[in-house]
């Protein structure tokens, strides 16, 4: 198991614990990682909007970094996941356009042959590492927490271009849950979107997306909820006070990455996972989770 | 025998909508819209519900099965109930019941209407327009469009915002922005990219993966952002768009606190002071510079490139 390991933008801005509580749980679980430093950013879709030729050139740029490394890619977005995987089978589909995009590489001393694959971590995570495996290696247990899944809407749809999960019933991110020990909470929104796209254009609509799928997860029992990407990360997180204010409701849910979940749950400190930068508390979580051992120790009834 | 649960309202005697169930044979083969009809022929005729073609070429029959909304008639009942254990149909999400399985497709033809869905030529051209097949093809991701309001059913968007036109309304947009014929294609732009339209699409994706015929509203909506960037038009959404996209090409990655900065002015980033606040406490602070990445020289040589092209007229 060894990837490129393309970070993404706010994975190291902004959410560094993202990055951070990836490599620690890569180490761990012998998930090899050459870190893609030189690449750019994915386009995330604004650079799209603004010229979509030039953002798949520049990720090709990219892919041909990871071809030369001989490694497919590893993300930790479900936003870089989608814009890469788009272009790269844009690409692979249209061989005139891949030597036109090669035509422009060649400037730069590089080529793209299309042999390279982008995969998120989540897939990584249930595929190859396996669930077995990761069954095996939890060290804290989590059963006191519900986790709320929360995939990002570009980790599932289209369904046609990723071939993973079943974009209407997903359970990819259950059965993690489920093998790291906690218990995975259903409901709808944990499809939907977060709203973060539009925060900047129309608050109000995104945050009345925010808080609905945030309600909606604790009406159905969750003490917490995890997200595969970081830009969900940051309207669910960083974003929830005004959430609130929008719906009028408390809602007062801490938002986990996904690796810092599974870094908790085999062992890894929330303070090494850096679990105190977001900022809704995430001590109820720390305080609901127990190392086994602890959990083991008899108690002597009087 | 399987029982198949049915949204049931009819507001001249209900107050609240309530489910009936029936016990069907679901044989391979058969469809939601089949199972419908035999309701409706032999158990029930009160039940009602659109169709007409029943060869998903006429758009009538979109409802949600199972939480997903498709056309009934080219929706298979044995692989839903296989996957799920269970079937329920219900009206399409996003617009009012009028009764049982029937939407008000008012707001939906609202949308449509607004984004004056009819060609505006100018003057009258002197004999046939041939279009070249390069243009055509630019028309390929929103011309099969059957309008039968899937997509606005699951738009997540359209959920938070009533007001927003929704993805069928835009990608009939696009078939006239991207139709060589059009003369009013500027204005159309300009029209669009007013609140509620291209930049209120949040890209979740939803349109594309429901729609019955492969219709990709969202990459239409996409490819007029873009013309309407190139176009110069000023909007909250392109002026975001702009500020990511420069910082990117200034280092190679996204710098957070700039594109927030220039995206929402002095008095955007004020409004944010709140969320600020806390973000800075928490040591969350995104940095102020971004450092460039080894290779930036390669990628402003893409970047121009990428120019030469397009004045080359290589568009999408």
């Amino acid at each position: 198991m060894k990837y490129a390991y393309f970070p993404g933008c706010v994975g190291q801005d902004s959410c560094s614990e993202l990055d951070t509580s990836t490599k620690l749980i890569a180490e761990e679980l012998g998930i090899e990682i050459v870190e893609l430093e030189d690449a750019t950013c994915c386009g995330a879709g604004f650079m799209q909007d603004v010229d979509y030729d030039l953002s798949r050139v520049l990720n090709a740029r990219t892919f041909a970094m990871a071809e030369k490394l001989g490694l497919d890619i590893l993300t930790v977005c479900s936003t870089c996941q989608f814009n890469m995987d788009r272009a790269n089978r844009e690409l692979k589909d249209d061989p005139e356009r891949l030597a036109e995009v090669n035509r422009m590489l060649a400037e730069i001393g590089l080529r793209y042959n299309g042999t390279v694959e982008i995969k998120h971590i989540l897939w990584v995570l249930v595929n190859e590492v396996g669930l077995g495996n990761l069954r095996r290696r939890v060290k804290v247990d989590l059963s006191e927490l519900n986790v709320a899944s929360f995939y990002g809407c570009q980790l599932i749809r289209p369904g046609y271009l990723h071939g993973y999960d079943d974009p209407d019933r997903p359970e990819y991110f259950e059965k993690l849950i489920d093998a790291l020990g906690a218990r995975p909470v259903d409901y709808e929104g944990r499809k939907k979107c977060c709203g973060f796209p539009i925060t900047f254009v129309n608050e109000d609509a995104s945050m009345r997306m925010n808080a609905k799928n945030m309600i909606e997860a604790k009406e159905h029992g969750a003490n917490v909820m995890a997200t595969s990407c970081p830009l969900c990360h940051i309207n669910l997180d960083m974003y929830q006070g005004r959430a609130e204010k929008a719906s009028g409701r408390r809602i007062e849910l801490p938002i986990l990455h996904l690796p810092q979940l599974v870094g908790l749950a085999i062992g890894i400190s929330p303070e090494r996972l850096r679990m105190k930068r977001h900022l809704v508390s995430t001590k109820p979580v720390v305080e609901r989770v127990k190392r086994k051992e602890e959990a083991a120790i008899p108690v002597r009834t009087t | 025998m399987t029982a198949i649960k049915v949204y049931r309202f009819d507001p001249d005697v209900d107050t609240e909508p309530h489910y009936d169930e029936w016990d069907l044979p679901v044989e391979p083969g058969r469809t939601v819209l089949d199972l419908l009809h035999e309701i409706h022929y032999f158990r029930d005729p009160t039940l009602s519900f659109r169709r007409s073609c029943r060869s998903a070429i006429c758009g009538s029959c979109a409802m949600s099965m199972n939480g997903r909304t498709g056309l009934s008639c080219n929706t298979q009942a044995k692989p839903l109930l296989d996957r799920d254990g269970y079937l329920v149909v219900e009206p399409m999400k996003n617009l009012p019941v009028l009764k049982d399985l029937v939407s008000d497709m008012e707001p939906f033809w609202k949308a449509v209407y607004d984004v004056e869905p009819y060609l505006q030529p100018g003057k009258a051209p002197k004999g046939p327009y041939i279009v070249p097949k390069k243009r055509m093809d630019l028309l390929k991701i929103a011309q099969d469009c059957i309008m039968c309001g899937s997509c606005l059913s699951e738009c997540t968007s359209r959920e938070a915002n009533p007001d927003y036109l929704g993805p069928a309304a835009l990608a009939k947009a696009y078939r006239f922005v991207a139709d060589d014929r059009d003369e009013a294609s500027l204005d159309r732009l300009r029209q669009y990219s007013e609140a509620n339209g291209i930049w209120d699409c949040d890209t979740c994706l939803y349109c594309n993966e429901v729609c019955p015929v492969h219709v990709k509203p969202m990459d239409a909506i996409m490819a007029m952002r873009e013309r309407s960037i190139e176009a110069g038009i000023v909007s909250q959404g392109a002026k975001h768009a702009i500020a990511f996209y420069e910082t990117v090409l200034r280092s190679g990655k996204l710098n957070e606190f700039a594109t927030a900065n220039k995206s929402l002015g002095l008095a955007g980033m004020a409004s944010q002071a709140s969320v600020a606040a806390r973000v800075i406490l928490r040591g969350k602070t995104p940095e102020l510079r971004k450092k460039k990445i080894k290779g930036i020289a390669d990628v402003q040589t893409l970047v121009e490139l990428n120019e030469r092209r397009k004045r080359k007229g290589a568009g999408r």
